[in-house]
């Protein structure tokens, strides 16, 4: 990251991308009129967010201190993105592994901040509101109350947050982060809460690079309330990790029924993927 | 811990901002996050992994 960052040392960087798939400064778009396909400006804003210095760090090994000044910078970033008035959704988000077409190897993550909500944002909160107008919780509170009752899909949790593979799984260790209590977004963090995100977030990357005994690549996308200051009540702040891998030396592919037709074949039991990871060091709740 | 920023803007146009961090004053005082992992030594452990990771 030397022509990206002038400082060789540095804690925590963020920077624009410097090939933006969205743009704070565009054209209006001069075809006018469209008959049949719509189209808009690709507005928005691409951040690159630098964990650390350490160009071939392992985030599993850095101390719990790094993973707290990474949930204050997220949080800095989602307010200060959020407060833009052509920002409706600030998404932060970590490609991590060749697997998943990562080719920047310095430990670093993402932030997208669209002009619009997202789609899976949107049908998530949309089956929210509709929970909690029909039943009067939001479906994420219900869903961890479900989980929290059965059990057996748990890997750890503590004062403020749970981590488990969801009954609903696409992948075999998809694993979920949920706030314990109803927060919609990082601007409802307390300080503790920042703290025990980053002890959960630290032990499940333990636990990932644990399992097979290489670093395990995967997606993580946080979802939160739109900065819109629409769905206070129905939208549940979590984590979502996609790890690829279905074994050791096997991929999960989207292929015919994940693509042609939209359902998700997974040939484990989410049970039995989250005593995995229970079983995998670190063991216990930390 | 309280956040610190300074943004720059580079030679492209493209902003920078340079993130850094200060204990509190009771952090200071030992009550800080080494505190809240004493109790979960387990969280601090270290795997063996080397890195398989290369350059740009």
């Amino acid at each position: 990251m030397a022509t990206e960052v002038p400082a060789e040392d540095y804690d925590i960087v963020v920077f624009e991308n410097k090939f933006p798939s969205l743009q704070q400064d565009l054209p209006e778009v001069t075809e006018k009129d469209p008959k049949f396909f719509k189209h808009g400006k690709a507005q928005g804003i691409c951040e690159v967010v630098l964990f650390t210095s350490d160009h071939d760090g392992i985030m599993s090994e850095k101390p719990l201190s790094r993973y707290i000044k990474l949930v204050k910078v997220w949080r800095d970033r989602y307010q200060e993105l959020g407060a833009k008035n052509f920002i409706n959704y600030v998404f932060i988000f970590e490609n991590k592994g060749e697997e998943v077409g990562v080719t920047l190897h310095h430990p670093h993550g993402q932030i997208y901040a669209y002009p619009f909500i997202p789609p899976i944002i949107e049908q998530e909160l949309n089956s929210s509101k509709e929970h909690l107008e029909k039943e009067g919780e939001c479906l994420f509170c219900k869903t961890l109350k479900e989980e929290k009752e059965d059990g057996r899909r748990i890997i750890i949790s503590n004062d403020s947050f749970t981590a488990l593979v969801p009954f609903f799984s696409c992948y075999t260790y998809e694993v979920h982060i949920y706030t314990n209590k109803h927060i919609p977004s990082f601007n409802d963090f307390s300080e503790k809460e920042e703290i025990d995100l980053a002890v959960i977030l630290k032990t499940i990357l333990m636990k990932f690079d644990n399992l097979f005994g290489f670093i395990l690549p995967y997606i993580m996308a946080i979802h939160q309330q739109p900065t819109n200051g629409t769905g206070k009540e129905y939208s549940h702040f979590h984590i979502e990790f996609y790890p690829p891998y279905r074994t050791k030396d096997k991929l999960k592919y989207l292929a015919g029924s994940e693509l042609g037709v939209g359902v998700f074949i997974n040939n484990s039991l989410s049970e039995e993927k989250a005593q995995e990871l229970r079983n995998t060091p670190p063991e216990g709740v930390v | 811990m309280q956040i610190h920023k300074e943004k720059i803007k580079k030679e492209d146009g493209r902003y920078l901002i340079y993130y850094t961090f200060t204990d509190t004053k009771e952090e200071k005082e030992g009550r800080d996050v080494r505190t809240e992992m004493e109790s979960h030594p387990e969280a601090m452990d270290n795997n063996s992994h080397s890195s398989t990771e290369q350059d740009l």
